[in-house]
């Protein structure tokens, strides 16, 4: 770890001295390109008052590839699939060097917040979204007790 | 953590502000760092759309994807441009910054006040700078004495105009303020005397101006497009000593020699290649050419000609060069950051296979141990099989064999030492394909050495075939040694170790029954063929 980049440890200092609401990240002691991160679900949402963990890792290209994350707390979301993999713009093609770890984990939780069923990953979960969005919240609710406040 | 606070120590960061007595001052220590590195910018560079990074950070950015960093609008590497303000302003406030943070930390009331003056006004210095470098001079100033039709062209940059000024001589054009702009008349001021010449004597002008000689106009024949000589240059355009002044402000002489500025040309930047053009040799070739290693895959070929072109490039950018060694150095460390951890992403950074070897010895002691009951054993069983086979098969068989024996003179066992030594002598084989697979293609094969039993087990893997508890057929030799779960692990892929063989010797051999006794392989050697047939390899390439 001796070649860690500079980049890299700048991020992880201001993330544990300035924390961003709800967002805490924190890096493996023994790998430092790998964050135990939790979410805290947005008020107005279906996953309001639950924790998620997600896991994030820097790879070697990092930052000119965008950071790995995947959700590792069961969600109902039609743009997070069962594996916690998350559909996200700035994940993929859109991923620019100047974004960072902060700004990721922003996005996910402003993704929280608004669910896009038009964009799924998550199929049935869509599908049931458009169809019956109440019930669609509601399952989201209920699997947000069940699994993310524990 | 603890590692990483140990790191954090050293980093300036634009954080530092926020206690303060200015804590305003992080948002011009943010505004000078770029996006991609977080750091202060390095051979700052624009892009088309207007954004600003280092060099290098932008040019590896690009190599990924070609856009930019901020805004995602598309761009090119050859399009970026020496942004040579920004550079300057950053080369001020690090100067400045130790002093400043410890001016403005805010401890000693008394002293703050005045200093606290100062390093307001040197962040207004920096705002100075920039805006400068932004806002076009005036062009009644500029244009005085020039053909008027010239103007339009001027406006748009032209090019014979703006080229020596910004590359030659970076420091010149923001270190005056607007009402001391130098009349464009395609000269340069000496930073000295501030006489006003042109570029290519200034260096020469600069030893002899040191030394106290007065400059001497060369006598040429007056052009079109500059009416006005040196020497009759109008006292009015400039008080000599107002530059000066705000040039020994701004630039602090160790930042910008101008006698150890580097002679254009010596750096020039690096074409890009097609990759697809290049077959392995030619692009080995143009590696060599330029001075850096040429080994490896051709992914590693076209990863470090690519990173060599990086590095050289923003050098090119930068107003102090690193000499070649220098990037050679840095072309180095990348490789090790790179290349060596991406190859053994399953390991862990502190593996060493002499440690797992010593950890788990007893484990592979008993396992040698079981392998070698087992391989006894059946021994035992196959001897007691061969003596009721023999003495079924009767005398004449027997007498047979004694004469095939007696006609071809080379006795087998010597033939088949020679046959397998070969391989063993190649060097080191992984023991097991699967060991193999798990390394990437681009490391060197030779490196991933057998890790776990050393010594004669390596080359006793090429007896493997021969060992199978066979009676009848001891295959030939050209197929015995040809070891085919081996061969991609070859690291001599195309070199065929194993000629063909006389046809007399595998008729020889293969149609020999088996004769057990002193004519097989020694038994020292045997116990590890079967060792190993048993033993699923469990090595360290596979662990996670």
């Amino acid at each position: 770890m001796a070649n860690l980049p500079k980049r890299i440890i700048k991020e992880t200092q201001r993330l544990t001295e300035e924390p961003v609401p709800g967002i805490n990240a924190v890096p493996h002691e023994d790998n430092l390109r790998y964050f135990d991160v939790s979410i805290h679900g947005p008020s107005q949402s279906p996953y309001e008052g639950g924790i998620f963990r997600l896991e994030l890792f820097l790879p070697e290209d990092y930052p000119m590839c965008p950071p790995k994350i995947r959700f590792l707390t069961k969600i109902y979301h039609p743009n997070i699939d069962r594996l916690g993999r998350i559909c996200l713009d700035v994940l993929k093609s859109n991923w620019s060097p100047a974004l960072q770890i902060r700004t990721i984990l922003l996005s996910i939780q402003a993704l929280l917040g608004a669910p896009n069923p038009d964009d799924p990953l998550a199929n049935d979960v869509a599908q049931k979204w458009k169809e019956d969005e109440k019930t669609a919240i509601e399952t989201a609710r209920q699997w947000t007790r069940t699994h993310a406040m524990s | 953590m603890n590692r990483l606070n140990d790191l954090d120590a050293t980093l300036p960061d634009p954080a530092d502000w926020a206690t303060s007595r200015i804590p305003d001052l992080a948002v011009l220590d943010a505004a000078l760092r770029c996006e991609i590195c977080k750091d202060f910018y390095t051979a700052p560079v624009i892009t088309n759309c207007g954004h600003t990074f280092c060099s290098l950070c932008i040019r590896r950015c690009l190599g990924a994807d070609e856009k930019c960093a901020t805004c995602r609008a598309p761009e090119q590497e050859s399009r970026l441009r020496k942004n040579g303000a920004v550079q300057q302003a950053v080369d001020a406030f690090m100067a400045v910054r130790a002093t400043l943070l410890e001016a403005v930390s805010g401890i000693e009331e008394a002293e703050v006040s005045g200093q606290a003056v100062n390093a307001e006004e040197a962040a207004e210095v920096e705002d100075e700078i920039e805006e400068v470098a932004d806002i076009p001079p005036p062009s009644s100033q500029r244009r005085r004495g020039r053909p008027r039709k010239k103007k339009a062209d001027d406006e748009d940059g032209d090019e014979d105009e703006y080229r020596p000024r910004s590359q030659e001589t970076p420091p010149e054009p923001p270190k005056r303020s607007l009402r001391e702009r130098p009349p464009d008349d395609g000269l340069v001021a000496c930073p000295i005397c501030n006489r006003r010449m042109k570029e290519a004597q200034v260096s020469l002008h600069i030893d002899d101006c040191l030394a106290g000689k007065p400059y001497i106009p060369p006598r040429e024949p007056p052009s079109l497009s500059s009416p006005r000589k040196p020497s009759t240059l109008p006292s009015s355009s400039a008080p000599p000593s107002r530059p000066t002044l705000t040039q020994s402000r701004f630039q602090p002489s160790s930042t910008f020699p101008p006698s150890t500025a580097p002679p254009t040309g010596l750096f020039q930047p690096l074409p890009k290649i097609t990759y697809s053009l290049f077959t392995d040799t030619k692009l080995r070739t143009k590696l060599r050419e330029l001075g850096i290693r040429s080994d490896g895959p051709k992914k590693l070929l076209q990863d470090r000609h690519t990173e060599w072109l990086n590095l050289w490039n923003a050098n090119v950018d930068s107003p102090r060069p690193r000499t070649k060694r220098q990037l050679l150095d840095e072309l180095e460390a990348w490789e090790r950051a790179h290349v060596r951890p991406a190859n053994n992403k399953t390991k862990a950074p502190e593996w060493s296979d002499e440690k797992w070897q010593e950890k788990h010895a007893d484990t592979f002691a008993d396992l040698i141990a079981k392998a070698r009951g087992s391989i006894q054993k059946r021994r035992k069983v196959e001897a007691d099989e061969d003596e009721v086979e023999e003495r079924i098969s009767g005398e004449v068989e027997g007498a047979q064999i004694e004469q095939l024996r007696s006609s071809q003179p080379p006795p087998p066992n010597p033939q088949l030492r020679t046959a397998n030594s070969a391989p063993a002598e190649m060097g080191s084989f992984p023991p097991s394909s699967q060991t193999t697979t798990l390394l990437p293609s681009s490391q060197p094969l030779q490196q991933s050495s057998q890790p776990l039993i050393q010594g004669p087990s390596h080359h006793l893997m090429t007896y493997q075939n021969i060992s199978r508890p066979h009676h009848e057929t001891i295959p030939p030799h050209g197929a015995a040694s040809l070891l085919p779960s081996h061969s991609s692990a070859n690291p001599y892929p195309t070199r065929n170790p194993h000629p063909p063989t006389n046809p007399q010797e595998n008729q020889y051999v293969s149609s020999i029954p088996y004769v057990p006794g002193p004519d097989r392989l020694p038994a020292e050697k045997r116990k590890y063929e079967t060792i190993l047939d048993e033993i699923p390899w469990a090595g360290p390439g596979r662990a996670g």
